[in-house]
């Protein structure tokens, strides 16, 4: 018995007629749900905000005026930005490690990811960040989300190990490349001084495996560049995108304002596979997915996504086609202790349809 | 050409690879044609970019293994049937195999598939899969050795 008889058995598999047919059908009305008339795109190219110029740039957002300013390389936000000039790297034993951040204003965030090839389903893994500027211990950063950084004195606790299978965004999708099977994800948050420091040191403490590490890491401002604006409004809240002007990367910053109904929006999420970039022959490129910088964390509020590079005509247009909206809202919690508490949801909207014209 | 003329020709030219692996993974003709319809509609939603007709197959074939584990974790999965099902044996060899395929756990199933019958290299596989080419092997390995019975006189790996 050899693969000859596999191939055998398998020669006869295939989708029956009704099958394709039925599938073709279900796919005419996605298309006709997802098309998107031409009278409709031209008045969203009318909708668009201004231009922002390089400095001082107001965006006018559902009649609000926010400052929201496009960074190379990040995307939006209101206050100015500041990235770890290079990601520190190293291994524990086959485990890949990366610690990389981002500040806006005066907060930091700082994302350790640990990487192994293996699937570590059943662990559990807890580390302590401290970070100094000049010597003084950075202070905790106040927190937006109730439940999303549940960590106290720099220490984040039982963080699960998740199969990068089920993750298709982040730098998740090019550990996947290199044959990597799982991540911890552990989010710290700091509040920076006033004066803002460039250099930082710090201090990771591996409390279950009793090891230990220090570095240093560079924040660097980044540059901020002329974009293209467009807003919605969502029952959370409203949410900017913007669109860099060559049109290859495209950034979405929600604003974290209290709604009528008591609703805080505190982030946005794009989703790898909704983001279209448009050339200028109609061809529809995905986002590139590698590079895709994807903070939110309450005060630190970036998300992008790019073109991928081989493209080489003019980008003309961005499509969004779906978000992930965090807001933070009162709820009645009537177990022991019970009242109202502050708890933390998402609200994901499909079928948008969001084109931002560059044309 | 519009969408739909070029959905079918991709799914006339990857229709039968997409739907044997799906079948190979999941052993249900029932859930190989829900992941059928799903891989379908997510290129069609997803609307990738693609600069060799290679990546394509490839995305495809990512896309099926992913379906077939999301159907997996599903509350709503039917239950597990047999192969043979969907499958009939005509031979007694066919009939020895589906035996030992139905014994075959899930995680070596589209390894295996896309070796013997797409005939793919490890390291293709491992990068289909998402998998290191050393998981790849061994689970080839692995998976080899449970059919053992069944593939004596195959090629070493």
């Amino acid at each position: 018995m050899t693969e000859q008889t596999y191939r055998n058995l398998f020669d006869r598999a295939g989708p029956s007629r009704a099958l394709v047919e039925d599938t073709l059908a279900a796919a005419e009305q996605t298309t006709a749900r997802r098309r998107v008339p031409v009278r409709r795109l031209a008045a969203a190219v009318l909708c668009l905000a201004v231009v922002l110029g390089v400095v001082n740039y107001p965006a006018l957002a559902a009649g609000v005026r926010w400052m929201v300013r496009y960074f190379t390389g990040v995307g939006a936000s209101q206050s100015p930005v500041m990235v770890v000039e290079q990601a520190d790297h190293w291994t524990e034993g086959d485990w890949q490690c990366q610690l990389d951040g981002v500040s806006q204003g005066e907060y930091l965030l700082l994302e350790l990811y640990l990487v192994s090839p293996e699937e570590e389903a059943h662990q559990l893994a807890t580390r302590s960040l401290r970070v100094y500027a000049g010597g003084v211990l950075l202070e905790q950063g106040d927190q937006v989300y109730s439940e999303w950084i549940p960590h106290a004195e720099s220490v984040c606790q039982g963080q699960p190990w998740v199969p990068l299978s089920d993750l298709d965004c982040g730098p998740e999708v090019a550990w996947r490349e290199e044959g990597y099977l799982s991540r911890v994800h552990m989010p710290f948050l700091y509040k920076l001084p006033e004066e803002m420091p460039a250099e930082l040191t710090y201090e990771l403490l591996d409390l279950e495996g009793g090891g230990s590490r220090t570095g240093s890491l560079t924040l660097t401002p980044v540059e901020a560049q002329a974009a293209r604006s467009d807003s919605r409004a969502f029952a959370e809240g409203t949410v900017t995108a913007l669109v860099s002007e060559d049109g290859r990367q495209l950034s979405v910053y929600a604003h974290q304002e209290e709604t009528a109904d008591g609703p805080l929006l505190t982030g946005a999420s794009l989703f790898h596979h909704q983001v279209t970039f448009i050339g200028a022959s109609g061809t529809r490129y995905p986002d590139a997915g590698e590079g895709f910088r994807s903070y939110t964390s309450g005060h630190v509020n970036v998300q992008l996504a790019a073109a991928p590079d081989w493209v080489e005509e003019p980008i003309v247009a961005v499509e969004i086609g779906a978000l992930q909206l965090v807001y933070e809202h009162d709820t009645w919690w009537d177990g022991l202790g019970g009242g109202m508490v502050r708890t933390q949801d998402t609200a994901t909207y499909g079928d948008l349809n969001w084109v931002i014209s560059l044309e | 050409m519009g969408e739909e003329t070029g959905l079918r020709q991709v799914m006339e030219r990857y229709g039968d690879i997409v739907y044997r692996l799906a079948l190979a993974q999941t052993h249900s003709s029932h859930d190989a044609d829900d992941v059928f319809q799903e891989v379908f509609l997510r290129y069609l939603r997803a609307a990738p970019a693609f600069r060799e007709e290679e990546h394509r197959k490839a995305w495809l074939l990512r896309v099926t293994v992913n379906c077939c584990k999301k159907l997996h974790g599903s509350f709503w999965r039917r239950h597990t049937v047999a192969l043979s099902e969907a499958l009939p044996a005509q031979n007694p060899e066919e009939g020895e195999l589906l035996g030992l395929l139905e014994g075959l756990p899930q995680k070596y199933r589209a390894v295996l598939h896309l070796y013997y019958y797409e005939g793919y290299a490890t390291e293709e596989i491992a990068a289909i899969l998402g998998r290191s080419p050393g998981t790849v092997r061994s689970q080839l390995s692995r998976g080899r050795a449970l059919l053992r019975d069944a593939w004596k006189g195959a090629e070493e790996l």
